[in-house]
């Protein structure tokens, strides 16, 4: 199954230096990079025979992080996807709301720490997502 | 067979035979008759000849016969020429018995002891005056069960009379306390003496009742509230006579009293410190009387019909009347509410809007029908405008509070990232300059961000500081 890592931040700088982070240690796995949730679920239901591993951002243009999982709330049967939210907030609200999302799988807290990724991409890799 | 009293025969114009009294001479040795009157054969029942037949024990009682003897027994002990008095009673011949009062007097005679007795039927008397026993014995109960006493004194003498209940009330047992003028100021609160050094005279009109309250000092010391109610008596030529009053212990009455005001005082000032507005509707006149404390503690009460219009509920805020007049009486139309809240704006004569808080309750009738609401309506307007400052203190709070989690977090988390980075692959991937240029714009970017919150700081604090001064 084709499997695809997807950042979705309007921060270009982290987006780089996520990216690079990713690709040294899994190289091989497609990374693609969004500035904002609209195009990102664009693609994604574009691609629904894909599966995808979204490190998502909660405050960005057109589409915030909020609205992107909604968006795809009631779409769940019909993707292979798996997000964690990477964000600036340490507000403890922001975390008890993502907790409501059946779609979000972590909240991770920037800048993207490597142990907690390579738990992640270990994870994905060994069940051959 | 009965010896012959000739020596007794008296003229027919004697005054015995005229007497309205019953009258007899007997003698003493053998208790017979020896003359009766007209009256005593109309009285006793027994005609004359019966009489001189019998002895004075046929006129007694069975159980009074030790009293007769006893009497006979001391018979030479009286003076003579003295008529002794003595209650006694007697036995007509039908066996009624009445009560008599006796005067005798014994009659020099050589031979015999002969006695001339004079018997009055105190029948009457004796029920008038068990009648005035018991009237008094009332009278005293009463007095008692009303602690009130009486007291009178004639005006050209030093002492008073008390009564029983005077006594008691001042503390003291009628033997154990003299109440001359001096030792009535005495038992006078030393405050309230001045009610008895004045002239008295001065404060009382013949006939007329006069009122005091005043304290009194009892014989254990304590000090009790007394009522008195006194009047000038005249004589018969018109002259001043005597004084005479009633006292009346008020101390209970006096306490709760107090307590009454006390209470009232508190409520009074627990109205003014809430700035609260008490109000009662009476549905079956449909009138409200509503009441408040104004500022120099005194109470303000307004009775009126309960309209739209009157003079209260023609303060309500325009936008609000309907809506308070249609929700109170959906409120009363159910039977089973008792206890209501309304909120709505009140639109001062000075043009000023204030928030107020209505709370009141329903007593109704045994349909369930409202007969009376009491209420109390509470200004609100400090408390509402202090909750607003406090929303508006949270929106700020709220507002920075994202700042620094986003806004400032994000350029922060990138020098995080970039240092992260060049600290693990050196300038394989980005060159130090370049990271360094980065950096700086991080940096750049959350010293804008702290200008924007003390920006916002500051505006916060313009706004509270004009909301106080307003």
């Amino acid at each position: 199954m084709n499997k695809e890592i997807l950042l979705v931040d309007d921060d270009a700088v982290t987006n780089f230096v996520n990216q690079t982070i990713m690709e040294s240690k899994f190289p091989g796995i497609p990374i693609k990079l969004f500035y904002n949730g609209s195009v990102a679920m664009q693609y994604i239901l574009k691609n629904t025979d894909k599966n995808f591993l979204v490190f998502l951002d909660l405050n960005m243009p057109v589409m915030s992080g909020w609205e992107f999982l909604k968006a795809l709330e009631g779409k769940k049967a019909e993707l292979n996807i798996e997000i964690h939210i990477l964000t600036s907030s340490i507000d403890p609200g922001d975390q008890e709301h993502a907790a409501k999302f059946p779609l979000v799988s972590s909240f991770l807290v920037k800048p993207l720490d490597e142990t907690i990724l390579e738990g992640i991409l270990h994870k994905i890799v060994k069940n051959k997502m | 067979m009965f010896p012959q009293q000739t020596n007794f025969e008296l003229p027919e114009d004697c005054i015995f035979n005229f007497s309205p009294h019953p009258m007899w001479i007997y003698d003493a040795d053998t208790l017979r008759f020896l003359k009766v009157n007209h009256e005593a054969v109309r009285q006793y029942g027994y005609s004359e000849k019966e009489f001189l037949s019998i002895t004075l024990e046929d006129i007694r009682p069975k159980e009074d016969i030790h009293v007769l003897s006893n009497a006979i027994k001391n018979i030479h002990q009286r003076d003579e020429g003295y008529f002794k008095k003595r209650l006694v009673r007697h036995k007509k011949k039908d066996g009624t018995v009445f009560p008599v009062h006796l005067k005798s007097n014994l009659i020099p005679d050589k031979d015999k002891t002969l006695e001339l007795v004079i018997a009055m039927d105190i029948t009457e008397l004796k029920e008038s005056e068990d009648l005035l026993i018991l009237s008094n014995n009332r009278l005293n109960r009463a007095q008692r069960i009303a602690k009130l006493g009486y007291w009178r004194r004639n005006l050209n003498s030093d002492l008073s009379e008390w009564s029983d209940e005077t006594f008691r009330i001042y503390g003291y047992e009628p033997h154990s306390f003299t109440p001359t003028l001096k030792n009535v100021i005495n038992v006078f609160h030393p405050e309230d003496r001045h009610l008895l050094t004045d002239d008295l005279l001065d404060h009382l009109e013949p006939g007329k009742l006069k009122s005091f309250e005043h304290r009194i000092l009892t014989a254990n010391g304590s000090i009790r509230w007394v009522q008195q109610e006194i009047q000038l008596i005249l004589n018969d030529i018109g002259g001043t006579s005597h004084i005479e009053g009633t006292i009346m212990d008020i101390t209970e009455r006096k306490e709760y009293e107090q307590k009454l005001k006390e209470s009232n005082e508190r409520f009074s000032l627990a109205m003014l410190a809430s700035n609260q507005k008490i109000w009662d509707l009476d549905h079956g006149n449909n009138t409200i009387l509503h009441s408040k404390i104004i500022c120099d503690g005194q109470e303000q009460i307004v009775k009126e019909p309960f309209t739209k219009d009157s003079s209260w509920l023609g303060k309500i805020h325009p936008d609000d009347i309907d809506r308070v007049w249609d929700s109170f009486f959906q409120q009363l139309e159910n039977r089973e509410m008792s206890h209501g809240k309304l909120e709505y704006r009140l639109r001062l004569e000075n043009g000023t809007i204030r928030y107020v808080t209505d709370t009141y309750y329903v007593q109704r009738g045994a349909q369930g029908e409202p007969i009376r609401t009491i209420g109390s309506m509470t200004d609100v307007t400090v408390t509402r405008k202090q909750l607003e400052k406090i929303k508006a203190h949270n929106t700020v709070l709220q507002d920075i509070a994202w700042l620094q989690s986003h806004a400032i977090r994000s350029p922060l988390t990138r020098i995080m990232a970039l240092t992260n980075l060049y600290r693990s692959k050196g300038e394989e991937i980005m060159s130090f300059d370049r990271t360094i240029q980065l950096i700086d714009k991080a940096v750049a970017e959350i010293d804008d961000q702290l200008h924007q919150i003390i920006k916002i700081t500051n505006t916060d604090n313009n706004n509270e500081q004009g909301n106080i001064a307003s």
